[in-house]
């Protein structure tokens, strides 16, 4: 188990240093959220402003990673802005954890509406579980099934199916 | 990315920022691990404003809001600047100025004693729960 994960996993036994954690945490990422998605799309604190009906100096204490006044009023205007959905839910503390322990550049960053959707097209919606699932097939090449040439033994659990060296895993 | 963060201690082998983060309360606690948690997987790069300097050059700190705010004082380095910080003083701020007063000078003697005597003069950071 990842090192992080564990310590925070026993840490947060203490409710009051668990919400006082995320709570910074969750400020620190809100601020470099909003900075990330200005910078991917090479827009300036002017131009953000511009955009969310804001003050330039408004854009510039939002992305100061102490600020903690956030309101959905506030993020609204900026998922606006950035063309991006929102969502405010409620998670449990695993779900947090994991959040903390993946935090990078790469996952702060979202595309766009336009450019989501484009791509969105390519995925597979399959049920999954109760759920629906999507899946990205933009890489998965078609492939041909396999007949077997033999008869299969049910008792065994790797036999070759075809008279090429391939051989292929059973039930 | 993760970073090495350190602990100074003094001559008598004492971890001084254990010690101070132990007299925290919890909720101050958790703002202070998740700020030094971003630091060390992150650095700077993420969270610029992370740290912010002081009136010594070289000394930073960092700044957790609260009742009481906290203002821990830390270098980066100051071995390899690039990859590692120490921790070198727990400090809080009332009413706009430090307490210790001189908790910069105090955080710049001590990282000149990292320095000289960095095998005996800092530990591997122990973080308080």
């Amino acid at each position: 188990m990842n090192e992080l994960v564990k310590r925070l996993t026993e840490e947060f036994s203490d409710k009051d240093y668990a919400h006082a954690y995320m709570a910074e945490h969750g400020n620190m990422i809100l601020a470099a959220q909003v900075k990330a998605l200005r910078e991917q799309r090479g827009l300036t604190q002017a131009k953000l402003a511009d955009l969310a009906g804001m003050k330039q100096e408004r854009i510039s204490a939002l992305e100061n990673i102490d600020y903690d006044a956030w309101t959905v009023k506030t993020l609204r205007k900026l998922a606006n802005a950035f063309d991006t959905g929102l969502q405010v839910s409620f998670v449990p503390f695993s779900t947090a954890i994991m959040k903390v322990v993946n935090v990078s550049r790469g996952s702060l960053e979202v595309l766009s509406r336009n450019d989501d959707l484009k791509l969105f097209c390519q995925h597979k919606i399959v049920p999954s579980s109760g759920a629906w699932k999507a899946i990205d097939t933009s890489h998965i090449a078609p492939v041909e099934s396999i007949a077997p040439r033999k008869p299969i033994h049910p008792g065994r659990s790797w036999q070759r199916l075809t008279n090429t060296q391939d051989i292929r895993a059973i039930g | 990315m993760t970073l090495k963060l350190f602990d100074y201690c003094d001559a008598a082998g004492f971890n001084d920022f254990k010690e101070w983060t132990k007299g925290l309360q919890s909720v101050q606690r958790g703002k202070l691990n998740a700020k030094l948690d971003m630091l060390q997987k992150e650095g700077q790069n993420l969270f610029p404003e992370l740290l912010t300097g002081t009136d010594t050059p070289g000394i930073l700190k960092l700044r957790i809001k609260g009742n009481v705010q906290l203002r821990p004082m830390l270098c980066d380095g100051p071995i390899d600047v690039d990859s590692e910080f120490t921790l070198l003083l727990g400090a809080i701020e009332v009413g706009g100025k430090l307490k210790p007063t001189n908790a910069d000078k105090i955080a710049d003697a001590r990282k000149s004693e990292v320095k000289l005597d960095t095998a005996h003069r800092r530990v591997d950071h122990e973080r308080v729960s």
